[in-house]
């Protein structure tokens, strides 16, 4: 199974400098992986079987080792696409800009994201990006693998794309619980999905977009093989005009919404009053949880 | 046709939320003068949303069972994409968090995720406040040229509803702002049999990448037979091709959900076995609550990840808050900290978690608990 996976550098601290349209200084702080997008990495190397799995990111040069990094966790290729007219985006530009590269790569049966980034918290570029690319899409999954022979919900339905070639690769041999014993054919997508009130379990057909929850597919260790393969591979760097992007499609020129005003928050900090006793303090909850059941 | 500065409220499974979005809606409509409409996916009462303030409402039959949200958005941005709101709202749960976006995309418009404020100003333009970055920060987004304006409201956050009547002549003075009833037989993708045709007919296909043209309005809706009911309710019928399809579900461990839950009764690592969850789920159950679980729980496997409370897992906003055994990291925080009345379990004086509650309990959780359940039980006699 060919799989993109859309990856997001954040800063790894949360105080920020921003600058004049509140978008983040990004080049000035330390930036790590979004843990949810691991998550994503993780599910898409468990389905990889003989096909491919891509990681790209929107960013800015600086983001060339990261993704090189996640070269040696097993990815296969890295896209990094970066200009300046891309800072300051919102969800909208984001989507717009990765569902182009997307188009540009071509080649897959699904696109994985983490289902939130620990920065701007939207979650909304997975659905944006489905809508996009014209594919259904689930989001909050927290597991996901490939049907064998099950009912897929487009059955008997013509027009439906199968997954891609075999790229010749054989499955490295220490990855762990494949969760897709093929690498090509047609694929049904099972996934389960966290809501509210239980988890809904989910069938969809392939290509599709699913974005992950965070810690749902703990990303595995760098090994040997993806040392060596990120030593050798090059990170594909692309620019929005390879792209049939006009500048006004990007960035903060392509951004329907923008911030018009940030406020720092020193967010929660009360007077605590401390119990004597526990039992005091045990008599203080049982008053506060009647007065709330009143 | 120039957009109008009504406002649309598209509800979701929990009504209390519903009628608090469409309340805030209508104080906004009447600083902008447009009016309210309330799209309900599920079986609210429409006279319920009348109440609060909407001035027509629109049940929409045939989507509450569908799980493809791609498909319920396609049906919905058609109808956006004729109506021509000002504003769209709507509550910022799983799935709306999911379809309000897909929305968004299909018309090419801006939204603003999990909302804690709107506001509006005589020319209809919304202002949404939103917390980033760790809850650190809060924004104020708008989204100037585009429309529909359109955002995802943080559920609980908004006051209660307050109840108006409505005249009949508001209804009246509004033809409807929905597009003309296209019977299934006349849908010309239906009859070509293509399998990818949806609720709008023209979504973008890989082969149109060089394009990419978010935000072309659909050329052909969903067949739609509209029924007038009584004056200002209507109803309209969906028929939907998923191809998401639900399979299962597995309700959640939780008695309720930890979400919208207004106790919650939460461990950290300091809990130290599934055994010591299962209590405090006990616990939980006796007052009429949930029960959460810090990161470091979940990650040691006390709790399952679905009782997450946290950055990473979910935002919280009871009335109270037991946090046992729990240390108080900057991750667990913001998603609890605006909880109403936080009490606090800790055996270490120094826990961090003893500077962002209201009551603090220096001492051991498990011995704290014993002794709670014990009054508790003489108290009320039953489990």
């Amino acid at each position: 199974m060919n799989s993109i996976v859309c990856i997001k550098l954040v800063p790894s601290v949360t105080e920020v400098p921003m600058d004049q349209h509140y978008s983040i200084k990004r080049d000035s702080v330390l930036q790590m992986v979004n843990p949810a997008d691991e998550a994503a990495l993780e599910a898409a190397l468990r389905m990889r079987g003989t096909g491919s799995v891509t990681v790209i990111t929107m960013g800015r040069p600086s983001a060339e080792e990261p993704l090189r990094s996640l070269l040696s966790r097993g990815a296969d290729k890295a896209v990094l696409i970066t200009g300046e007219e891309l800072a300051g985006a919102d969800t909208y530009a984001t989507a717009k800009t990765l569902s182009a590269a997307i188009c540009f790569l071509g080649d897959y049966d699904l696109i994985l994201c983490g289902r939130r980034a620990i920065d701007g918290e939207t979650g909304q570029v997975p659905p944006e990006l489905a809508v996009m690319l014209g594919l259904p899409f689930v989001t909050n999954c927290t597991s996901v693998s490939c049907g064998d022979d099950v009912d897929s919900p487009a059955k008997g339905m013509p027009g439906k794309t199968s997954c891609r070639q075999d790229t010749g690769r054989t499955a490295e041999a220490d990855a762990p619980h494949d969760l897709c014993s093929k690498g090509m054919g047609n694929c049904v997508i099972e996934c389960q999905r966290l809501l509210e009130d239980g988890t809904e379990e989910l069938r969809i057909d392939s290509p599709a977009v699913l974005s992950l929850c965070e810690y749902s597919y703990p990303l595995r260790p760098p090994s040997i093989q993806g040392l060596k393969r990120a030593k050798q591979l090059q990170v594909t760097t692309l620019a929005r005009e390879q792209l049939g992007l006009e500048a006004g499609d990007c960035g903060l020129a392509g951004s329907p919404t923008r911030v018009k005003a940030v406020t720092r928050q020193v967010s929660g900090v009360r007077n605590v009053k401390l119990a004597d006793t526990i039992k005091e303090g045990v008599t203080a909850m049982e008053e506060s949880i009647r007065k709330v059941m009143k | 046709m120039m957009p109008s500065k009504d406002i649309w409220v598209v509800g979701d499974k929990t009504i209390a939320y519903n009628l608090a979005l469409t309340s805030k809606a209508r104080e906004m409509a009447d600083i902008c003068g447009g009016n309210v409409a309330a799209f309900l996916l599920y079986e609210d009462d429409p006279q319920d949303c009348i109440r609060a303030g909407a001035d027509e409402v629109y049940l929409l039959r045939g989507l509450c069972e569908v799980s493809d949200d791609l498909a319920i958005a396609e049906a919905l941005a058609g109808i956006i994409a004729q109506g021509k709101p000002g504003a769209v709202l709507f509550q910022a749960t799983v799935r709306g968090r999911a379809i309000a976006p897909a929305i968004a995309a299909i018309l090419g418009t801006g939204l603003t995720a999990d909302c804690i404020d709107l506001s509006i100003d005589r020319d209809g333009r919304l202002f949404q406040k939103r917390p980033a970055l760790g809850d650190s920060i809060l924004a104020e987004i708008i989204c100037e040229k585009h429309r529909p304006q359109m955002a995802t409201v943080r559920p609980g956050v908004l006051p209660e509803p307050v109840w108006r009547g409505n005249s009949p002549q508001m209804a009246a003075a509004n033809p409807g702002a929905l597009p003309e009833p296209v019977r299934r037989e006349n849908c010309m993708a239906c009859r070509d049999g293509n399998s990818n045709h949806n609720a709008t007919g023209n979504l973008l296909r890989r082969e149109n990448s060089a394009a990419c043209q978010a935000g072309n309005l659909p050329a052909s809706l969903r067949p739609v037979e509209r029924k007038s009911d009584t004056g200002q309710v209507t109803t309209i019928p969906f028929h939907v091709i998923p191809r998401v399809v639900r399979t299962g579900f597995q309700k959640s461990r939780n008695d309720c959900a930890l979400s919208q839950a207004q106790i919650i009764l939460a461990g950290g690592a300091g809990i130290g076995s599934r055994e010591g969850f299962d209590y405090l789920r006990h616990i939980a159950s006796c007052i009429g609550g949930c029960v959460g679980a810090s990161r470091g729980a979940v990650d040691a496997g006390y709790a399952p990840y679905q009782w997450q409370v946290g950055q990473t897992g979910v935002a919280v906003r009871p009335r109270l808050y037991i946090a046992a055994g729990i240390s108080g990291s900057v991750q667990h925080l913001v998603g609890m900290n605006t909880s109403d009345y936080i009490i606090a379990i800790n055996n270490d004086r120094n826990a961090p978690i003893f500077n962002y509650a209201d009551y603090g309990i220096i001492g051991d959780w498990r011995e704290t608990m014993d002794q709670f359940l014990f009054q508790w039980k003489e108290k009320y006699h039953e489990l």
